[in-house]
């Protein structure tokens, strides 16, 4: 059968392809609405065999076509589903009025598969279209879900059911995609890096044992996985650890504290820990030496043979770590360590001992006149590279902490307004043109009193989630105030800064927060100013605020530029 | 089973679901250069399949209202499709299910999915060795 593949057929099936997926996003959402609607609470028992058989078909249809389509994990795991379906599906809509002890546990196994569909449309999202055939626009669905929708995939996993149903309403308001999955599905669950699980005490030790064949396959390490739990005392929580939970969060459940948990992992362990490091060693072969290996390694390093130069290139360089050496002719490396100790900037800086010495006791005078780590000379290459990762990957955890705020993971007030400074500095310097904004939400004391400061929390972190997803990585964002937040846009122009924060404003406007009190939707401000127009950064804040007030005045929600008057 | 005539030519395919039909379209009539003719229902089939003269009828087994099995049956009954080789297709492919499909008469069954760019091969392959 060695015919050739008519002309324009791969284009034809692309785009097929793409009607299929859309329509089958659409069908997906439905079966999440059957799935939420079923999974909350007490449903009228004929609708739900109803809903039960159009979830069931829609399976059934899945794990027939979307092989054809390409998309063949979608359908395996459909089929999947679809046969765990069926004989719950068929006996139900078989006795209906018999037996009802037998159904009540009928009715809680459905749920969980039908639970587990909403997984479907994650699958689906994690499909990339071919390049070929694809057409040139695309698809408004899918550039919409990547704007607003999140990246990080948050599995629930034997938890009870009220648990589940709370943390899915709560978690998906910091912009999580959410999925409820059991714990035979676990392994095949699609192996995506940006994911975490959340389970119980309960089921700890299932789950974390159904997540380790992900290990053997492959180096890829396993989704870091979160438990819940109702003791809070030293030894559960030792057998919690034991049992590989990476966290802990006792019950009542904060969420707030849960979703940063869940980013801070995930962004964890997919950023290769990497850093910058200081190298003060006479040698200089073994400095090249160093520099490569740890090149090599992704780390940034810089290298310096002379103690005198030493503050200088600690201020322009901010190294995460320094490696210094002991023994540097007429200097000695325990007294430079002394000497930068004297400067309180330098304090956290982690120092690591480069050193011939083997004598532990002497190892210990050196440390206790200001350093962290000895190294014994010669070092093998993989010993420095992991060395390097442990105290760069702490340094920077500690130093998040001491720069960022911990609601939101932006920069804290002061940090930001050095970055201002910064950034106004580099303006000058390379005469590029920068913009500053200020932002507030509007009328936030009100949403605060009406609805709880735990629904301003979230008010906050979603606004947070949304400036970090829209803006580029270059671009700083700052917790200023309570509901005030500072951005710096770097090699921008007030133009460009109004377009990309009106379109935050709007979609900021059209989320849509559930909460006990019903639906609610909060409105932004902000000003924006030119870093480079004024004498100083502070001038340039003052601008943007005094834009932000204009904004206030003249009816909220959306963008005003300074104007010099 | 019939006499072989040579190549096959005149495909009926039946099938509910559109974006299915679309895909097996292309497979069939261009990449397989077949002369088909798609419904999308049991009832439609029994209506215009007799005119189309089909040599070979491909039908899914899981449809709304008239099902496969049931489209098959009433097949029989018509002058023209009676007799006419059934390959059914279906999302189910537990071996009973097979077995009760091949005693209903059905020549082959062909799993879904389906890859489009083998279906035709698939169905020169069973025309040749089962019909």
């Amino acid at each position: 059968m060695d015919k050739k593949v008519p002309e324009g057929v791969g284009e034809k099936l692309a785009r097929l392809r793409l009607k299929f997926r859309s329509k089958t996003e659409g069908e997906l959402d439905q079966l999440a609405e059957i799935a939420s609607q079923l999974t909350c609470g007490d449903q009228a028992r004929p609708d739900m065999t109803e809903s039960i058989a159009s979830a069931y078909s829609a399976l059934h249809r899945l794990a027939g076509s979307a092989g054809t389509f390409g998309y063949n994990e979608l359908g395996d795991h459909a089929r999947v589903l679809e046969e765990r379906l069926k004989p719950l599906a068929e006996r139900l809509s078989a006795d209906i009025d018999k037996d009802s002890d037998h159904r009540e546990e009928d009715t809680q196994q459905l749920l969980e598969v039908i639970a587990e569909a909403q997984h479907l449309r994650t699958l689906l999202d994690g499909t990339v279209e071919p390049m070929e055939g694809k057409p040139g626009h695309q698809p408004r669905d899918s550039e919409q879900d990547s704007e607003v929708a999140p990246d990080i995939q948050v599995i629930l996993c034997g938890l009870p059911e009220k648990t589940a149903v709370f943390l899915e309403q709560a978690l998906s308001n910091y912009g999580f995609l959410i999925s409820r999955m059991d714990v035979e599905s676990l392994p095949l669950a699609e192996k995506t890096r940006m994911a975490a699980v959340v389970t119980s005490e309960d089921e700890l030790a299932r789950v974390s044992s159904a997540l380790e064949p992900s290990e053997s396959a492959g180096n890829a390490s396993r989704p870091p996985l979160l438990c819940l739990g109702r003791q809070d005392d030293f030894n559960s929580r030792y057998s919690l650890a034991e049992a590989g939970a990476d966290a802990f969060f006792p019950e009542p459940i904060d969420a707030p504290k849960l979703a940063e948990r869940i980013e801070r992992l995930v962004n964890d362990q997919n950023e290769p820990v990497s850093g910058k490091i200081l190298i003060l060693d006479d040698d200089e072969y073994l400095v090249t030496r160093y520099c490569t290996v740890l090149e090599n390694a992704g780390f940034c390093v810089r290298a310096i043979n002379d103690p005198e130069t030493v503050l200088s290139e600690l201020s322009e360089f901010r190294p995460d770590i320094m490696l210094l050496d002991v023994r540097m002719g007429a200097y000695s490396g325990t007294t430079v360590a002394k000497l930068i100790r004297f400067d309180p900037e330098w304090l956290s800086l982690p120092i690591v001992y480069l050193s011939s010495e083997r004598d532990k006791h002497v190892q210990l005078e050196a440390l206790a006149k200001g350093a962290d780590e000895f190294i014994t000379k010669p070092v093998s290459d993989d010993y420095l590279v992991r060395t390097a990762q442990i105290r760069c990957y702490r340094a920077q955890q500690l130093n998040e902490l001491l720069i960022k705020d911990s609601l939101t993971g932006l920069l804290k007030h002061s940090v930001i307004k050095q970055e201002v400074e910064n950034e106004h500095a580099r303006c000058q310097r390379m005469s590029h043109v920068s913009s500053v904004a200020m932002l507030d939400l509007d009328h936030f004391k009100a949403v605060n009193d009406q609805y709880g400061h735990r629904t301003g929390d979230v008010v906050i972190k979603a606004l947070s989630n949304l400036l970090r997803h829209r803006l580029r990585s270059t671009d700083l964002i700052g917790r200023y105030g309570g509901e005030e937040f500072a951005v710096i846009l770097p090699e921008c122009t007030t133009d460009e800064a109004q377009k990309v924060l009106s379109q935050i404003c709007n979609a900021f406007a059209d989320i849509s927060f559930a909460t006990p009190d019903g639906d609610l939707s909060v409105t932004l401000s902000a000003g924006v100013a030119a870093l480079n127009a004024f004498a100083s950064g502070s001038d340039a804040l003052d601008a943007a605020d005094q834009a932000l007030y204009e904004r206030k005045t003249s009816g909220r929600n959306g963008v005003t530029v300074f104007h010099q008057v | 089973m019939g006499e072989q005539r040579g190549q096959l030519q005149r495909i009926l395919y039946v099938e509910d679901d559109a974006d299915i039909r679309a895909v097996a379209e292309l497979a069939l009539a261009t990449v397989g250069g077949f002369s088909l003719k798609s419904c999308s229902s049991g009832q439609e089939a029994l209506l215009e399949g007799p005119d189309f003269a089909p040599e070979l009828i491909l039908l899914d087994v899981m449809m709304p209202g008239m099902d496969g099995p049931s489209t098959f049956h009433a097949m029989q009954a018509d002058p023209v499709l009676k007799g006419v080789p059934v390959v059914f297709m279906t999302a189910k492919v537990q071996t009973e299910e097979v077995a009760s499909y091949r005693e209903l008469g059905a020549v082959e069954v062909i799993p879904k999915p389906f890859d489009p760019m083998t279906l035709a091969d698939q169905i020169c392959e069973i025309w040749k060795s089962k019909v």
